[in-house]
């Protein structure tokens, strides 16, 4: 089956901004994060912004895919935050006990961006 | 001739429902009367020659309940037909006794029937009623104090259900409102089973991972200790009133309430 | 104990990564369609996702069978593998088996998202998942 990644790793202002789609199998997940951490490598921005309006379900693998990401970018040096959690996707993660790790959740991408750009001024 | 008198008792049928509804209500009464009646029996209704009518009269007074008639308007639905079917035998009859008699006997029809009809129309008023209360003790009314922050003073007696319901509520509406603060007030709410509570502290936190910052307050001794007996913890900023939580939100989002001088 | 019918039924095989996304995307639809509301999808779908990856990754592969109950109003998963099996259930769920990547995490949150869960493993013949969801029962008196 060919495989259409519509996942993305855009540059936004001085940070990046990840967008994982829904029907990411693991090793397409483990890909996907081996690819943002190369990018914020490369890149060197200060701040990583998750996009999860994409994703329907949010399982223990993917958790910790999810935390794995936030604690390589915390180590490389960026902060990581995180929109688009849907409402019963966040109910489901928080009976089952999944964490996420060090990604502070926004509202928005505004609110996002705001939070990213003190974060950067070292506030 | 029985639509105008109807409508000459001042009932407000025109008004409720439409003219194609009342005709239609109408000749379908007629012509199950004359079915029934045809089997010779004006006494009792209860046998099965008159099935067919109570279900058509049931089905009337269930409209006419959720429609919002009064009790006194259904009755008088029935009670314009006698007028109409005294008249038809007054035309019809040539013999003073025998039409002494006949309305007699289609006044008691009539009347049982008038009976029957106002009964169902009261059972389900009854159970429309019941239905409503019920589903306002379940809703959750949200206040939208301002731009980006809602306040929900919870109400009635709390189980796991209604807080799982409680919870899809909320995070929906920090959704559609950006809430970037939401006051959930527990001053009306006397104590919640150890249950409940968690599922409580679990809607917090799903709304903390949505990027909303939830503040409790009024919460009360009994369930403080439930609370605190959990262990798991509670991820909120925690006040005594509404009052205190709305101006926390105000600073938090960097509002301020400012007396205008005169 | 209502039964479950094979009248409305449905296979899914598990035997490589793209299937578990099939199997939750299939639950989710069967869910849809029982009249679950959208969290509850959810829930089962991330349920299916634990256990499908369980029967794949530790038990080599197997299958997805989705039952609805002869009354409409509950859901039943049953997810078997013929892997190695789990020696000692009780620790599955405990501390052994609670290490990331193990079987315990996802199968204690799995079932803290459904009604009914029952695990049955033997060493050397497979494992059998078998989950259930209610559908709610409304307005209560």
């Amino acid at each position: 089956m060919e495989e259409v990644s519509r996942s993305s790793i855009l540059k936004i202002e001085d940070f990046l901004l990840a967008t994982p789609q829904e029907a990411m199998h693991d090793i397409a997940a483990i890909r996907f994060r081996d690819d943002i951490l190369r990018r914020l490598k490369d890149t060197k921005v200060n701040g990583l912004l998750i996009d999860l309006s994409g994703i329907d379900v949010v399982d223990s693998f993917m958790g910790r895919t999810i935390g794995e990401i936030a604690n390589s970018a915390n180590l490389i040096g960026a902060e990581v935050a995180m929109i688009g959690l849907r409402p019963d996707v966040a109910i489901t993660m928080v009976e089952m006990g999944i964490s996420l790790g060090n990604v502070y959740p926004h509202l928005n991408l505004d609110l996002a961006l705001k939070f990213l750009r003190n974060q950067r001024r070292g506030g | 001739m029985w639509k105008k008198l109807i409508s000459r008792s001042a009932n407000r049928s025109f008004d409720l429902m439409t003219v194609t509804q009342l005709d239609e209500e109408t000749q379908a009464f007629v012509t199950e009367f004359v079915k029934a009646i045809s089997s010779e029996n004006y006494e009792d209704i209860t046998r099965p020659e008159y099935e067919n009518l109570l279900t058509m009269l049931r089905g009337i007074s269930a409209n006419r309940a959720e429609l919002g008639f009064t009790p006194t308007e259904i009755a008088v639905f029935i009670l314009c037909f006698k007028e109409v079917i005294n008249t038809v035998l007054e035309d019809k009859s040539e013999d003073p006794k025998e039409l002494a008699s006949d309305v007699l006997v289609i006044g008691n029809l009539m009347d049982k029937l008038a009976l029957y009809t106002f009964e169902t129309f009261v059972a389900s008023r009854e159970a429309i009623i019941k239905k409503q209360a019920v589903a306002l003790e379940f809703t959750n009314p949200m206040i939208m104090v301002w731009d980006n922050l809602i306040a929900f003073p919870l109400q009635g007696v709390l189980d796991t259900y209604r807080m799982a319901k409680f919870t899809e509520e909320m995070l929906d509406a920090i959704t559609r409102h950006q809430a970037k603060v939401v006051i959930v007030d527990l001053t009306a709410i006397p104590t919640m089973d150890t249950a409940t509570c968690h599922r409580l502290i679990q809607a917090i936190e799903a709304s903390r991972l949505m990027g909303s910052e939830a503040v409790v307050t009024g919460i009360s001794p009994s369930v403080a200790s439930i609370i605190v007996k959990l262990e798991v913890g509670l991820k909120a900023r925690t006040l005594r009133e509404l009052r205190e939580g709305i101006n926390y939100a105000f600073r938090v989002m960097g509002l301020k309430v400012v007396e205008e001088v005169s | 104990m209502t039964t479950f019918s094979d009248e409305a039924s449905l296979q899914v095989e598990i035997q490589e990564e793209f299937d578990i996304i099939s199997a939750r995307a299939r639950a989710r639809v069967f869910a849809e369609a029982l009249g679950f509301g959208i969290v509850d999808q959810t829930r089962i779908a991330t349920a299916v996702s634990e256990i499908a990856r369980n029967a794949l990754i530790h038990g080599g592969g197997g299958k997805m069978i989705l039952l609805a109950s002869k009354d409409k109003k509950g859901l039943e998963i049953v997810i078997v593998d013929e892997g190695p099996g789990v020696p000692n259930i009780d620790r599955v769920i405990g501390h052994e088996y609670s290490k990331p990547g193990g079987l315990g995490l996802g199968l204690a949150g799995a079932k803290r998202l459904m009604d009914e869960f029952y695990f049955e493993s033997k060493p050397g013949v497979g494992t059998k998942v078998t989950m259930r969801k209610w559908l709610p029962s409304g307005f209560r008196w």
